[in-house]
């Protein structure tokens, strides 16, 4: 068995950290390993994460389309929609997770510009769900060591 | 107002890639915020928060009709100042998002829908004035980073010196060193205007906005690889969704 990829980036870290010859490092130099240090701690988590949180993002904007579709008078955006609510077997490749993520985010720019000029309640209600959502997508995508 | 000379401009690209100016020296200055936090300056703290805001009235103050960037810079009407801003803006987060942004868009829907009053009067903007861009000691011996300067509304500049992302200690403090109402109040006192809170509301919304626009600028430069420093990447993973959190905080969405 290998060391699995967050092992190895905080052993990485561990090495930029403890380097012996720190003490004649420019300031630059020393600046930029911190940087670098901090740089693979964020993709280290990023790294564990990422398909859990796509695919619990993708799942969340699908919900949210369905309910969506039955509301929507707008034919070219209902189909939008209801294509992307339908269920993909996804590939669980994070490369495939983050395409149809942006796809969705793209479908749900539109809805919510769509629901936010209706006054009536039921896109009032899903324009607060649409709030709602993007509240969450903040909480997924923080990293421990971001700008808080 | 305590800034380096411009010595010369050279206008051939072909040199260092792009054109660039020489600026005079600052010597026995620190730059970093951090210095002034917890380090060594630490003891300076409020007076630089104080002075900060002076020099910024300072800029604001600044009487315009006969600058010499009149000659290369527009100067824009009182009620185009953030429609020439924002659209300058959206578009850049149009040429560089990596994948859309529901945040954002949001956000510039609300500003479209919200214009901001007139600007008061059109004043010299810096465009990026923060702590981190400027040299200290026990007091500021030179306001750097002009590269963002033009004409426009003076509420600009203190919205953009508020932006969350600056508050580099935690406590709410602007740029990690004064108050919010503290730094108005000097800014007030020193231009003799007053700040109208509709205004700067509508620019401290805009400056989520334009500042993720300079993060997805990096995220894709480097992404892209035609940049290789680090910061670039760094400022993407550090930055880009406390931006979108920031801005939800700013349109009252965040708890």
């Amino acid at each position: 068995m290998i060391p699995d990829v967050p092992a190895v980036l905080n052993g990485i870290v561990r090495n930029l950290m403890m380097d012996p010859d720190a003490a004649t490092k420019s300031a630059y130099r020393a600046f930029s390993d911190q940087l670098l240090s901090m740089l693979l701690m964020m993709i280290t988590q990023e790294f564990d994460r990422a398909a859990a949180r796509l695919v619990e993002e993708n799942d969340a904007l699908a919900a949210l389309f369905r309910d969506a579709a039955g509301v929507v008078r707008d034919g070219e955006l209902r189909a939008a929609l209801e294509e992307g609510a339908a269920r993909e077997t996804d590939s669980l490749l994070v490369s495939a997770l983050r395409a149809r993520n942006a796809r969705l985010r793209e479908v749900l720019i539109r809805l919510h510009e769509h629901l936010e000029v209706l006054d009536d309640p039921t896109a009032h209600a899903l324009d607060a769900r649409i709030w709602e959502e993007l509240v969450a997508s903040t909480r997924r995508r923080q990293l421990d060591l971001a700008n808080g | 107002m305590p800034v380096p000379r411009a010595f010369w401009l050279e206008t051939d690209p072909t040199l260092l890639e792009r054109p660039f100016t020489v600026m005079e020296r600052i010597d026995g200055c620190e730059a970093q915020f951090q210095a002034l936090l917890d380090g060594p300056y630490a003891a300076h703290r409020d007076a630089i928060g104080r002075r900060m805001y002076e020099i910024l009235g300072d800029i604001a103050t600044t009487p315009i009709d006969h600058l010499p960037a009149r000659e290369v810079v527009d100067v824009p009407t009182p009620d185009a100042c953030w429609t020439r801003e924002l659209d300058y803006w959206e578009r850049v987060i149009d040429d560089n998002e990596l994948e859309p942004q529901p945040i954002m868009r949001a956000g510039i829907r609300w500003l479209r829908r919200n214009p901001p009053p007139p600007a008061p009067r059109i004043t010299v903007v810096h465009g990026d004035y923060r702590t981190g861009n400027f040299l200290y000691r026990d007091d500021i011996f030179g306001i750097l980073d002009w590269e963002m300067a033009h004409f426009g509304d003076p509420h600009e500049d203190l919205a953009w010196s508020f932006l969350k992302s600056w508050h580099w200690a935690k406590d709410g403090k602007a740029g990690g060193v004064i108050d919010r109402d503290a730094a108005i109040r000097v800014w007030e006192a020193r231009t003799g205007w007053r700040v109208d809170p509709t205004a700067l509301h509508w620019w401290e919304v805009f400056s989520n906005v334009k500042a993720q626009g300079i993060w997805l600028t990096s995220a894709k430069e480097f992404g892209e690889g035609r940049a290789s420093d680090l910061l670039m990447a760094f400022s993407a993973y550090w930055l880009i969704n406390s931006q979108d959190k920031y801005l939800l905080e700013a349109l009252g969405r965040l708890g």
